[in-house]
């Protein structure tokens, strides 16, 4: 039994590069999910059966089929390169969760708030820019919080398509040092510390709006 | 009676939003059939007869992906047990080691949660671990910090003036728990606990990474033999689709209430 | 168009055979409604009887399926109900939750002049101050409606109806949703308003403010007017077996 942390030195620049590799991917994981899932929301609050059974069909077919599964779909049958078939993978993977999180947030605003616009005369884009928009970003932080962590913590298996992300880089430190454990400890640092920055950035935006919801 | 009768406002013959709902079910039904009819028609060009020569094999890999799903969500549940109360404990210590645990278990790549006991094993007692041990620990350990938190949620949902009207009409504090906190609590947490029992089934697809023969790994080992992806990664597909979404309608099974959505 | 003449006299509301359903279910059974420029009509009746639906087809919300409305001489259509400064005549007061939550008092007020009128920022404002004041309300402009209590949320709601120069101001239960010791200070502010000549449609439950305020009572019940009889004499006497029962209940809990 051994404990040599300086592999965890040795290896520092795979470590950053890992690191640098899963934000990458995570911010665009992100960025790709949250556009998705507002489309897949807006679906379902369209008028009419068709539209919202069209959305809910979708979100039962993302919710379950493993993320693992969905990228390398794309990757081996659609044919992506592994970067794309990640995000795509990703992105979908997680609209189906954070277009449920905007449905509840958007269900929770009192019907009387879009009432009160329409008799004030707001026309629909005013009454949706002016008073859902704003009232839906406030209620939907801490959900969204999970969510964004949902997205760092599935980066990781876009190492399976060969990416270089912080999980491949310490299974690679395991084959070659057979010390992967130092380096899984401070991976785990890293990410706990990406979700960390994650809810602080959330709160921050919390703390703002503390006196309004 | 006749001015009487003028006076009346004649109904609508149906209601126009009922009608455009019945209009839109009869287009959503056509929808669906259509895509079927796609699906069908482009499954059907698949390779079938493959998926029948390795059906023993995956079936094989459904049965350790389903039990070790099973196995656990049934351990985890008894640590998350246990994790959950020493969240709730009076003694600070023990809460504060049971909520890092927690927390820094749901903040980690459940893939990272596996290379920890894989990686360490070996260099703390010297031989490798068998990729099952291994995929069980490391599960296990996922899904206790899961349920931990749903059971912990199940138990604070139920109202404090709960347990305060059951000491007040005379019960015992173990007594308010068993027969008044509990009941309810288990009723609350029915959902959360069956989305957690489906992302641990998920997630099993995982272990993937160390070895173990589980579903997803043995389809993967059959696609690189065979090279046949498409229609290798279609069944698979579709079968952790219907299984999962059979699984998830558990709760509706268990608990009548949560059939209406 | 009617002539101003007209306007000021005649019936401001009226509502002719007004049917609507939901689903199989109707809520509003020929529904005839008259209400003279700037009188107060309060409608009562127990819950689910259609009273805040009728409402809600005044203003727009809703869509009679049956019937017409006319108001201030036209009728509610499409195309009426389109025109904004038509719309912009009818003023509304919920029950709770009408506050844009995520704004400051001051924004409430100034948001719909602003962008449905287009009125500069400072013309907004100074408007809006000086109708807090009416409320009674001048020093809370810059706080969040979760800042105030429930009474001075619902102040804060009419005036934000009146900045828009409403010709008619609807209430639907402006005061259920209150503590007791909180009715008093909205009701006095409903009493003003209807002092000042506005033409009101009430709901409520408040026989205090229908006897002292209103001139008409309406009772509904199932969906049907029941009753439409000047104030006093309702009071006296109610016709009808379910208005009297109502009343007991009401008066005598």
């Amino acid at each position: 039994m051994e404990f040599d942390w300086t592999i965890a030195l040795r290896y520092r620049d795979a470590l950053i590069d890992g690191l640098l590799m899963t934000l990458q991917v995570s911010v665009l994981g992100i960025i790709g999910g949250t556009l998705l899932g507002i489309i897949v929301a807006c679906v379902r609050a369209m008028p009419g059966l068709f539209a919202r059974r069209l959305a809910i069909t979708y979100i039962e077919i993302v919710r379950n089929i493993p993320a693992l599964v969905k990228i390398f779909y794309l990757y081996y049958v659609l044919g992506f390169n592994a970067m794309l078939a990640g995000l795509i993978g990703l992105s979908i993977h997680q609209s189906g969760y954070i277009s449920d999180v905007i449905t509840s947030g958007l269900r929770s605003i009192p019907r009387e708030q879009t009432e009160s616009a329409r008799v004030l005369v707001c026309s629909y884009p005013q009454t949706f820019a002016f008073v859902l928009v704003p009232q839906l970003l406030r209620l939907t932080i801490p959900p969204m919080t999970s969510q964004y962590i949902e997205v760092v913590k599935n980066s990781s298996i876009v190492m399976f398509l060969g990416i270089a992300e912080l999980t491949w880089q310490t299974q690679q430190i395991e084959f070659e040092t057979a010390r992967g454990y130092v380096a899984a400890g401070i991976a785990t640092l890293l990410y706990l510390a990406i979700a960390l920055s994650i809810s602080g950035l959330m709160s921050v935006a919390a703390w703002k709006w503390r006196r309004a919801i | 009676m006749s001015i009487a009768a003028l006076g009346e406002a004649t109904p609508p013959p149906v209601d126009p939003t009922l009608a455009s709902d019945r209009r839109q079910v009869v287009i959503w039904w056509i929808f669906v059939v259509c895509v079927l009819a796609l699906l069908i028609w482009k499954l059907s060009a698949l390779n079938w007869g493959l998926v029948w020569r390795v059906s023993p094999l995956l079936f094989q890999g459904f049965t350790v992906t389903c039990g070790l799903t099973l196995v656990s969500v049934g351990l985890g549940m008894l640590v998350g047990i246990a994790l959950a109360g020493a969240r709730m404990s009076r003694f600070a210590p023990i809460r504060y080691v049971s909520m890092a645990y927690t927390e820094t278990v749901r903040a980690t790549p459940q893939l990272m949660v596996i290379f920890w006991i894989f990686f360490s094993y070996p260099v703390f007692v010297g031989h490798n671990m068998s990729p099952w041990t291994g995929a069980v620990v490391s599960l296990t350990m996922i899904a206790s910090a899961y349920l931990a938190e749903v059971i912990r949620g199940g138990i604070l949902s139920v109202p404090i003036i709960q347990s305060e009207s059951a000491t007040v009409i005379g019960l015992s504090r173990v007594q308010a728990f068993v027969y008044v906190l509990l009941p309810q609590a288990c009723r609350n947490m029915l959902p959360a606990f069956v989305t957690t029992l489906v992302t641990s089934f998920k997630v099993t697809s995982l272990v993937y990474v160390i070895g173990l023969i589980d579903f997803f790994r043995a389809a993967s080992l059959i696609n690189n033999r065979n090279f046949a992806p498409a229609t290798i990664y279609t069944v698979v597909a579709i079968v952790y689709l219907i299984s999962c979404f059979t699984l998830s309608r558990l709760v509706g099974l268990l608990d009548p209430k949560y059939k209406l959505q | 168009m009617t002539s101003s003449a007209e306007a000021t006299s005649g019936p401001i509301i009226e509502l002719r055979n007004v049917g609507k359903w939901y689903g199989p279910t109707q809520v509003l059974k020929n529904i005839n409604l008259t209400v003279e420029t700037g009188s107060v009509t309060v409608i009562c009746g127990p819950s689910g009887s259609g009273k805040s639906t009728v409402l809600r087809c005044i203003c727009g919300l809703e869509e009679a399926q049956a019937g017409t409305l006319h108001i201030m001489g036209r009728t509610l259509n499409k195309q009426t109900l389109g025109d904004a400064n038509f719309r912009s005549d009818i003023g509304m007061v919920f029950q709770r939750f009408s506050l844009f939550q995520h704004m400051r008092v001051l924004a409430n007020l100034t948001l719909a002049p602003r962008k449905v009128r287009g009125m500069k920022r400072r013309e907004a404002e100074a408007q809006a101050h000086a109708m807090l004041a009416r409320v009674g309300l001048p020093d809370k402009a810059n706080a969040y409606p979760n800042e105030l209590s429930g009474g001075q949320q619902q102040r804060v709601a009419i005036a934000r109806a009146l900045v828009m120069k409403p010709k008619i101001m609807l209430f639907d239960e402006p005061t259920s949703a209150l503590d007791p010791d909180l009715v008093r200070e909205v009701l006095d502010v409903m009493r003003e308003l209807a002092k000042s000549g506005m033409t009101m449609v009430v709901v409520t439950h408040e026989m205090g403010f229908a006897r002292q305020a209103g001139d008409r009572m309406v009772f509904m019940n199932h969906g049907e007017i029941l009753e439409n009889r000047a104030t006093q004499e309702f009071f006296a006497q109610p016709a009808t077996e379910p208005a009297r029962r109502f009343l007991d209940n009401v008066l005598h809990h």
